[in-house]
């Protein structure tokens, strides 16, 4: 293949392939190439039969090389493409010829990439399923294996076999003893920090609202502290603890004796008209303090009043009761009306429920006067 | 010049009846095509060398029909002519 044919060696040949000898296949060779020339310098093609057609090229573009133009015999061409004459021209369809090539290229090259590629595996293959078998059983037995892998003997057997066959096993076997602990720490930041920023933004989210919502919470205090009903809640907190020793009526002289007797201090009022007064306990209110007097305007009306005085505003029917010789109708007070605010002390009621229940009572009553 | 004037021509040079020239000529164009089959070029001195050349597959345009053909490998023969043949027909 790619070697050339010389003079001697076609004289050979043809000489054997004639069954002559060599002078006449030479001699015969001589005047065969020389009549071609002859021929094509008088300007003629010369047709040979079995062989081709020799032609002087009149193209100026051709050159000198391309001055003399064979046309091989088809009996030659296809004896000569005798190999490929299985194959015939094949239609494509428009954008497979890339695919087209490679597939006719693939099988060509397939064995010839197959080859090395088996050769490697039988060497490697080994290494990398032995190193797996220590892993997996170590997976399996680990929580059986925490407590036996404290003691020497587990721990060297793995560590030692797998140096000894491969380098790399090593560095599996030292975080095996202790993965109980470890793995599940380092998996649970991981999953965080994978899945990732969104539940960090939400906890953040909500924490937050939470700090919003405790300093809203406390901004509403501190403003309901300094708003004027503040009176009202200091009173509701004097008011349980004076109910409290009330609550028992049997006790009811030692409630009393202690209760002007803190009172007394500043008043001057004699004890001895507490002490004849100790049975009605109810009726005591004007006679012990010295009278408060207000003025009704025309926002500040009775119900206010007494909201002010005893912290609830049902308690006006008190206020009235004391008044109720000035008063008429309750809703047509007029401003300017100066009245006696009576002592909360002397308000009927042992608590603040049996009080709540004769105010209503009274009111019901005061309505039904003037309905 | 047909084959018929070359042959004619041949006998009068080398003096040999057409038979001994076609068995000869069929010879020489056995041994062309066998070593052109084995992709070995034939070098005549002072003529030229036919040099066979094979062309792998390819896809080609087939300008009748406006669509790709793909065209299975081909051995294709050259014809290089010598230097005194192409002197002899400058001359």
């Amino acid at each position: 293949m790619n070697n050339i044919v010389n003079l001697s060696e076609l004289i050979t040949r043809v000489a054997k392939v004639t069954g002559t000898d060599t002078n006449t296949a030479r001699r015969f060779l001589r005047g065969f190439f020389a009549t071609i020339e002859d021929g094509l310098a008088e300007g003629e093609s010369v047709s040979i039969k079995n062989i081709g057609t020799f032609r002087r090229n009149s193209d100026p573009l051709s050159g000198m090389s391309g001055a003399v133009v064979f046309i091989p015999d088809n009996a030659v061409s296809e004896e000569v493409n005798k190999p490929f004459s299985m194959f015939e021209p094949v239609e494509l369809a428009d954008g497979i010829e890339p695919a087209e090539l490679d597939q006719a290229e693939e099988p060509q090259e397939e064995p010839a990439t197959k080859e090395p590629v088996h050769k490697p595996e039988p060497e490697e293959t080994p290494l990398p399923e032995e190193p797996v078998q220590p892993y997996d059983v170590s997976a399996i037995f680990e929580p059986e294996a925490v407590e036996i892998r404290h003691e020497p003997a587990p721990e060297p057997i793995p560590a030692e076999d797998t140096p000894s066959e491969i380098p790399a096993a090593p560095a599996p076997p030292q975080p095996e003893p202790e993965p109980a602990e470890e793995e599940p720490a380092d998996e649970e930041p991981t999953e965080e920090s994978t899945p990732a920023e969104e539940p960090r933004r939400r906890s953040l989210l909500w924490l937050w609202i939470a700090i919003g919502l405790i300093a809203g919470g406390g901004l509403g205090y501190f403003f309901a502290m300094n708003d004027p009903s503040i009176p009202d809640i200091e009173t509701i907190e004097e008011s349980e603890p004076e109910i409290e020793p009330v609550a028992l009526p049997e006790v009811a002289v030692d409630s009393i004796g202690m209760a002007p007797a803190q009172t007394a201090a500043p008043d001057t009022a004699p004890v001895e008209a507490q002490a004849a007064e100790s049975v009605p306990a109810v009726e005591e209110p004007k006679p012990q303090k010295e009278p408060v007097y207000d003025t009704v305007t025309s926002t500040r009306y009775l119900a206010k009043m007494a909201r002010e005085y005893y912290g609830k505003s049902i308690y006006w029917v008190f206020i009235y009761d004391a008044n109720s010789d000035k008063l008429g109708d309750p809703n047509k007070v007029s401003p300017g009306t100066r009245v006696l605010i009576p002592d909360k002390e002397s308000l009927p009621g042992s608590n603040t429920a049996e009080r709540d229940k004769i105010a209503e009572r009274l009111s019901a009553d005061i309505q039904k006067r003037f309905k | 010049m047909d084959y018929k004037q070359f042959r004619k021509r041949l006998c009068e040079r080398l003096g040999r009846n057409s038979a001994d020239i076609d068995a000869l000529v069929e010879g020489l164009s056995i041994v062309l095509r066998q070593s052109c089959a084995e992709l070995d070029s034939v070098a005549v001195p002072a003529f030229g060398t036919f040099a066979p050349r094979k062309h792998a597959e390819a896809i080609v345009d087939d300008l009748s029909t406006g669509k790709k053909m793909l065209v299975p490998p081909e051995i294709s023969i050259e014809f290089r002519p010598g230097a005194m043949l192409l002197k002899r027909l400058r001359q």
